[in-house]
């Protein structure tokens, strides 16, 4: 497997969880500000867009692990 | 016009990456750096009535907007850290001016500088474990002995029924044990690690069960190696699957607490 290949693996909801969730925090001029429970809409809103489902999924915690 | 921060890296480094066009062909023409004394941010133009102070919160809520945005912010952090050490920051990160940009490396140079050596020549690879449970389970009850069956009907059936309770229990133990000497396996060969939430059946579209959605800072020189202990581990065990992502830039690893 070369680095592109494994790349194409990368789903939106990786690149979401990491850019909305994680990355250094920084106070700009204009912050967008998505409390968790905005954030959790909007992966929803991308999750159901993307596999046309209407079953609205249910975010287990790692904690479980 | 306001402008968009994406990362931040020494200016020594992103500079010839910018000035040159043919070295990452794919990153946007108007994309341009800020300094402030060795640091450089990698910043955007960005049109006001997307990117403005009330815009933004609004445009976040369009889905084809944010898939958009969110897959250029990550594909132009990629691209840079193919080059470059870049702490990468969350999405929409947006000042009036150019001199704002400047002030804010100012104010957080330390922190900067630290982090930036922290990540010198290391690379974040996510691994996300599956259990095919229904598969797990044939594999338990293949090992198991088959449970005595009481004489009433009654009790056949109640018996029958715990036996597959714990069958159920059993296999998810399984998956569970697996999963966890998957990280302990990953976690001897890289820098740092952290675990993410699980996500759902629905969030992954596949028709087994997340175990582990896990991050690994991984040296430079060792990524081989990673990459090819995590092919090792998928598919070693029956119904356990590995999937692989990556590098990414180090979103993970940048946090304060580091």
């Amino acid at each position: 497997m070369n680095l592109d290949a494994a790349y194409d693996n990368v789903s939106l909801l990786d690149i979401l969880d990491r850019i909305i969730d994680k990355g250094v925090v920084l106070y700009g001029d204009i912050v967008i500000s998505l409390g968790d429970v905005d954030l959790i809409a909007i992966k929803l809103a991308l999750v159901l867009a993307s596999v046309d489902r209407l079953e609205v999924g249910e975010w287990n915690n790692s904690e479980d692990f | 016009m306001v402008y968009y921060l994406y990362g931040i890296g020494w200016s020594e480094e992103l500079a010839p990456i910018l000035s040159d066009p043919g070295r990452l062909a794919d990153l946007p023409p108007d994309l341009m750096l800020i300094s402030a004394q060795d640091l450089s941010g990698v910043v955007k133009p960005v049109p006001e009535k997307d990117f403005g102070e009330d815009a933004l919160v609004e445009r976040v809520r369009d889905v084809d907007w944010l898939t958009v945005q969110a897959t250029r912010h990550n594909a132009i952090l990629s691209l840079i850290t193919r080059e470059a050490t870049v702490i990468p920051l969350k999405f929409g990160l947006v000042f009036h001016n150019e001199e704002n940009v400047r002030i804010r490396l100012e104010t957080d140079y330390d922190r900067c500088v630290r982090q930036l050596r922290m990540l010198c020549n290391r690379q974040e690879w996510g691994v996300k474990v599956y259990a095919d449970l229904e598969r797990i389970k044939s594999v338990v009850l293949a090992q198991d002995t088959v449970t005595p069956v009481g004489s009433s009907p009654g009790r056949a059936y109640i018996m029958q029924r715990r036996a597959q309770l714990s069958v159920s229990e059993k296999a998810r133990d399984l998956a569970r044990n697996h999963a966890r000497q998957v990280l302990e396996s990953l976690e001897r060969v890289t820098v740092r690690w952290r675990t993410n939430q699980v996500l759902s059946r629905e969030a992954t579209g596949r028709t087994d069960d997340m175990m582990l959605n896990a991050v690994f800072l991984v040296e430079a020189g060792t990524q081989e190696s990673f990459c090819d202990l995590v092919r090792q581990l998928d598919g070693a065990i029956k119904g356990i699957a590995l999937e692989l992502s990556g590098p990414w830039p180090p979103y993970n690893f940048t946090a304060d607490s580091e």
